[in-house]
């Protein structure tokens, strides 16, 4: 296997040490008490290893410590262990989200203002509009890697394409990683037409992988080879294992998606209801009401064919959350085996809530997919829940992926590990995806590089060291004049002080302003605008002022990201359709000229 | 001078008869399939995850990549321009040449499935045995006027 050459730093530990040491007092100046408070409550113990675990997709009642039906026992054991919170917000949208979870910066900041698949061509030349991570920005992993971490990736990036932007250049030694928006679970091939093929490399070198497989297997297998590698030089672990679960398409092995054939067939409004029961029994929300969407189909209106049908679906959804968390599960013990459990810091999130989709038969049989009843997310086969169940997902929020509404933005954050308090209950502190990265790094003892790293001037991280929050010390880390903005694709939200601003627009959203209280009222239920003119104005003000210093553009009219990622499809079809008619014609007209030539050399 | 004042009585007489409309309806018959495999063998170097989508297989990497290109798309090219060619020549020859190909793709496909338990495309087979029919008598028909034309 190819090794990546290590830094001159890191080959000369002792040079390295002195080096680090006079560099850090000048680059890198101490940032708070956070950091030593951490430290020495763990004491003068090695640095530990941190394992970032990313669902793709993953609602924010899908976990069984979130108060799912779906079984998660092995991440279930690091909720008990940890801290459980349930006010993280994340973006509604795959890239953003790992651009922030990786960087501790804001999204347009880091180049991705929006997945590359849904930019408009009027904000494409903007440089926070590329959709891949930005050269003004460190990973942590880069950052880990230069502190004499190990740092591995598998799975879904989707942070850039070429190859300067692939995972393998952005601060990890190992990768084996998916650049797309999502691939087939089972064989080397994309999902959609929009996609040549699966962008899988390994190392940086595109590959093909030995099929059949099963994405999240495959995924854990690698990593744990990864580890294995080096495990016995001393150095501290970085691996960070992003699934392609449970993203489109939705496929899961059958003896998993068989656990769940009859636990979805009374619906999605039954679904919502128990989740939203449950979430206020276990504490995860306040006892308030949810919104009831106007899009969500009537259950009842579906033939008994349709609701097989339909409940299956779900069933594959669930399957294939189990899959992966029986994947985690594998991973854990090859740690625990290893004697690393103990000095391992666990962190466990999803890039953004519940995905609704909708693929339509031909798109289904152009991509050679299967849709049927019988094998439903098994291999050659399609599947993904479209809207009411992706709202039944985020109970009891409103909305799921894309929009701005809780459903998309709030999703599960587990930390566990050394020097973290064990929390009984969930923890309600308002927490944030570029939070991350700050508490990683604070938590490895490493202070954030301040403007400058790499040799290249690089965007500060914006996001808050939570340890405070891990290890019992502070109920709050956002204090009231704090606030968080929040667009991709014209969905929009700020938080402030315990309230949110937020726009959607369509085709589901209104393209209306609305304000609400997102800590007593999570399920967006109650607009606070008229009732609180001041506080709504101040919001606006606040949003304007993110907006300015972030370099948000606006979306063109009538902009819709569903369009925008329909339409790029078509264009990419067509494209190849009309290279390849022009090709016909030019060799239909070469052989009419020759006919022509011909009968006129014979008359 | 119009290219009506240019062509004698003789000519327009023998341009619709219906000698002249058979030949019209064979040269149409045979361009409709001949455009279809320049189509595909074009598709397999445009866009070669269509072309294996649509013959229900996955595109390789590296040398298996290079094979399904060059393999399947050479052969739907190859076949096209042969129609083609038939069509401008008049020559049954080559007609004759892409119905054998098509015989023994559809030969291949019973014994694929016989020995080897692969899937029975039947719809793919069926056309295949169609198409390689028309070409058997398009050469023929071809054939048999070439002496009169040349």
């Amino acid at each position: 296997m190819p090794k990546k050459p290590r830094s001159q730093l890191q080959k000369l530990p002792l040079m390295a040490a002195c080096g680090a040491l006079a560099f850090n007092s000048i680059t890198f100046p101490a940032t708070g008490t956070n950091l030593d408070s951490y430290m020495n409550r763990r004491g003068p113990t090695e640095q530990p290893n941190v394992v970032l675990i990313l669902a793709d997709d993953l609602g924010f009642t899908d976990l069984g410590s979130y108060g799912s039906e779906i079984s998660t026992p092995n991440i279930d054991r690091l909720a008990e262990q940890g801290v459980r919170f349930s006010n993280y917000h994340t973006s509604a949208s795959c890239a953003p989200s790992r651009a922030m979870l990786l960087t501790g910066v804001d999204n347009h900041l880091a180049g991705v203002a929006g997945i590359p698949e849904s930019i408009p061509p009027e904000q494409a030349g903007d440089e926070n509009y590329q959709g891949a991570l930005s050269n003004n920005v460190a990973t942590m992993a880069s950052i880990l890697n230069e502190e004499g971490y190990h740092t591995y990736m598998v799975g879904k990036w989707h942070l850039g394409k070429t190859e300067e932007n692939l995972p393998y250049n952005r601060g990890f030694e190992r990768t084996l990683s998916m650049a797309d928006t999502g691939a087939d679970n089972w064989e080397h091939r994309p999902y959609l037409p929009m996609y040549d093929h699966a962008h899988w490399t390994r190392d940086g070198e595109e590959i093909r992988l030995e099929e059949p497989f099963y994405s999240s297997e495959l995924l854990v297998d690698e990593m744990i080879g990864f580890i294995d590698s080096n495990l016995d030089d001393g150095q501290p672990i970085f691996a960070y294992v992003s699934f392609l679960a449970v993203h489109i398409p939705v496929q899961a092995p059958k003896e998993y998606t068989d656990m769940y054939m009859e636990t979805y067939v009374d619906g999605w409004e039954a679904l919502r209801d128990t989740r939203h029961a449950a979430a206020i029994d276990i504490g995860l929300v306040p006892d308030s009401d949810r919104v009831t969407h106007d899009f969500v189909d009537d259950w009842a209106s579906l033939s008994e064919e349709e609701q097989r049908f339909e409940a299956k679906r779900m069933a594959v959804y669930a399957g294939m959350v189990t899959a992966m968390d029986y994947h985690v599960g594998r991973l854990i013990n090859y740690l625990e085996e290893e004697g690393e459990l103990d000095n391992t810091i666990f962190v466990v999130t999803s890039d953004n809530g519940a995905e609704y989709s909708s693929l339509t038969p031909g798109t289904i049989d152009r991509m050679g997919y299967t849709h049927n009843y019988e094998d439903l997310g098994e291999i050659g086969s399609t599947n993904y829940i479209d809207k009411n169940f992706a709202n039944a997902a985020t109970s009891p929020l409103s909305f799921f992926k894309f929009y701005a509404g809780e459903g998309g933005l709030r999703v599960p954050l587990i930390i566990t590990g050394p020097g973290i308090d064990k929390q009984e209950d969930f923890n309600n502190a308002f927490a944030h995806v570029t939070d991350i990265a700050p508490t990683i790094l604070a938590m490895a003892g490493i202070e954030q590089p301040q403007g400058r790293f790499g040799g290249r001037e690089i965007e500060p991280m914006t996001g808050k060291d939570l340890t405070p929050i891990l290890d019992g010390s502070s109920d709050e880390i956002y204090q009231a004049d704090d606030y968080i903005g929040y667009e991709v694709a014209g969905n929009l939200a700020l938080f402030n002080d315990g309230y949110k601003l937020v726009l959607n627009r369509g085709p589901l959203g209104d393209s209306e302003y609305y304000m609400f209280d997102f800590v007593n009222d999570p399920g967006e239920t109650k607009d606070l605008k008229a009732e609180n003119p001041v506080r709504f104005q101040h919001m606006l003000n606040l949003y304007q002022r993110y907006a300015e210093e972030d370099g948000v553009l606006p979306v063109p009219d009538h902009y819709s990201q569903e369009m925008e990622i329909a339409l790029k499809m078509v264009q990419k079809q067509q494209g190849d359709a009309i290279i390849i008619y022009t090709l016909v014609g030019i060799t239909m007209v070469v052989f009419a000229l020759f006919g022509w030539q011909r009968k006129r050399l014979v008359n | 001078m119009t290219l009506r004042k240019r062509i004698s009585n003789l000519q327009w007489q023998e341009m619709f008869s219906l000698k002249s409309i058979g030949r019209y309806a064979l040269s149409i018959f045979l361009i409709l399939p001949g455009v279809l495999f320049l189509f595909l063998g074009f598709q397999w170097l445009v866009a070669p995850e269509s072309g294996a989508s649509a013959l229900m297989m996955p595109l390789l990497a590296g040398a298996g990549l290079n094979s399904q290109i060059s393999d399947i798309g050479g052969l739907f090219l190859g076949m096209g321009l042969l129609v083609m060619g038939a069509v401008t020549t008049r020559k049954g020859d080559l007609l004759f040449s892409v119905a054998v190909i098509l015989s023994c793709i559809a030969v291949y496909r019973v014994l694929a499935f016989s020995l080897h338990d692969a899937t029975l495309p039947m719809q793919s087979i069926a056309l295949e045995v169609v198409l390689a029919i028309w070409f058997f008598v398009a050469s023929r028909i071809l054939s048999e006027e070439a002496p009169k034309d040349a």
